[in-house]
């Protein structure tokens, strides 16, 4: 066992309110970038976890989806991982939220080169862009894995 | 036995076995189980304990309660068996602070969130089985599941 089977673990976290969200369909990055460039070990494998705090402050039932896409080489290169809701957090339409609810949720990626460098980016969108969704938090931490 | 794995203690590969992770995105729709089910797809991952005997387990899942009439729940949550589940050594059953559940009645859409735990005392080298299952709280048949995951990761 060598050194390289574990590049250094990432982690990136902003507090910057993204409010009022009306992105919808496409998933956008946000204002901090919340994103990691993690090294991927011998295995190929990488844990991902991902954190958010979001509410809907309207009587209506929308919802807010944060999750994460990869890139390999940097945010310009080859789209390896597209966003995947499942992998991230999502609310569930509960209305008339003064706070913010947080929550994390984690995933796997796997069979990436060794010793390459992926851009792991945090996105978010709204379900129906109805500008109601606030997110408070955006975490990501990645862990390359066996 | 087990090993901590000290300070200047030789570190082998043995001593970190492969990360493992499985995941469905066919829906488990209008659940009327009070009892933990496995469901279709099966979502489950066989894996080696390492040699510290221990493994983080983290389970995901999307579940709602569509119906605005009842405060149904819905529990995801996962059982490890050693070796094969035909040989019923059953080391660890579902617990659902272990698991995912749904938060409110009437919730149009799923919400998605993931829940972690260490599970420890496994023997070195042994391979065993983790299960994902599910269950709700009253069985109106409100509660469905869009997603379901497990993966279970090595630690020292």
């Amino acid at each position: 066992m060598y050194g390289q089977d574990f590049p250094p673990s990432q982690f990136d976290q902003d507090w910057t309110q993204q409010a009022d969200l009306a992105q919808f369909g496409t998933f956008s990055v946000g204002s901090p970038e919340v994103a990691v460039l993690q090294v991927a070990p011998r295995s190929g494998k990488i844990f991902v976890a991902i954190a958010a705090g979001i509410r809907n402050q309207a009587a209506s039932p929308e919802r807010g989806e944060v999750t994460f896409h990869v890139h390999r080489d940097g945010p310009d290169g080859i789209l390896v991982q597209s966003a995947f809701a499942a992998w991230g957090v999502k609310s569930n339409g509960v209305q008339l939220a003064s706070q913010f609810q947080y929550m994390g949720n984690f995933s796997l990626i796997e069979d990436l080169d060794p010793g390459v460098a992926y851009h792991f980016q945090v996105v978010h969108r709204s379900v129906a862009g109805q500008g109601t969704i606030d997110i408070a938090s955006r975490s990501i931490m990645t862990i390359p894995v066996p | 036995m087990t090993d901590n794995l000290a300070a200047g203690r030789r570190v082998k590969a043995v001593d970190f076995t492969r990360a493992v992770f499985n995941y469905s995105q066919t829906t488990q729709a209008n659940i009327a189980d009070t009892t933990y089910v496995v469901g279709d797809p099966e979502i489950a991952v066989r894996f080696m304990a390492p040699t510290s005997g221990r493994v983080g387990v983290m389970l995901s899942a999307g579940l709602r309660n569509n119906d605005a009439t009842n405060e149904d729940r819905g529990f995801v949550s996962f059982r490890i068996f050693e070796g094969d589940p035909v040989d019923a050594n059953l080391i660890q059953t579902e617990d659902a602070k272990n698991g995912r559940s749904n938060p409110a009645q009437g919730a149009d859409d799923y919400q998605y969130g993931g829940q972690m735990t260490m599970v420890d005392g496994l023997t070195p080298g042994v391979w065993y089985f983790a299960q994902v299952r599910h269950r709700t709280t009253l069985g109106m048949s409100d509660v469905d599941i869009a997603y379901r995951g497990i993966m279970v990761i090595p630690v020292p």
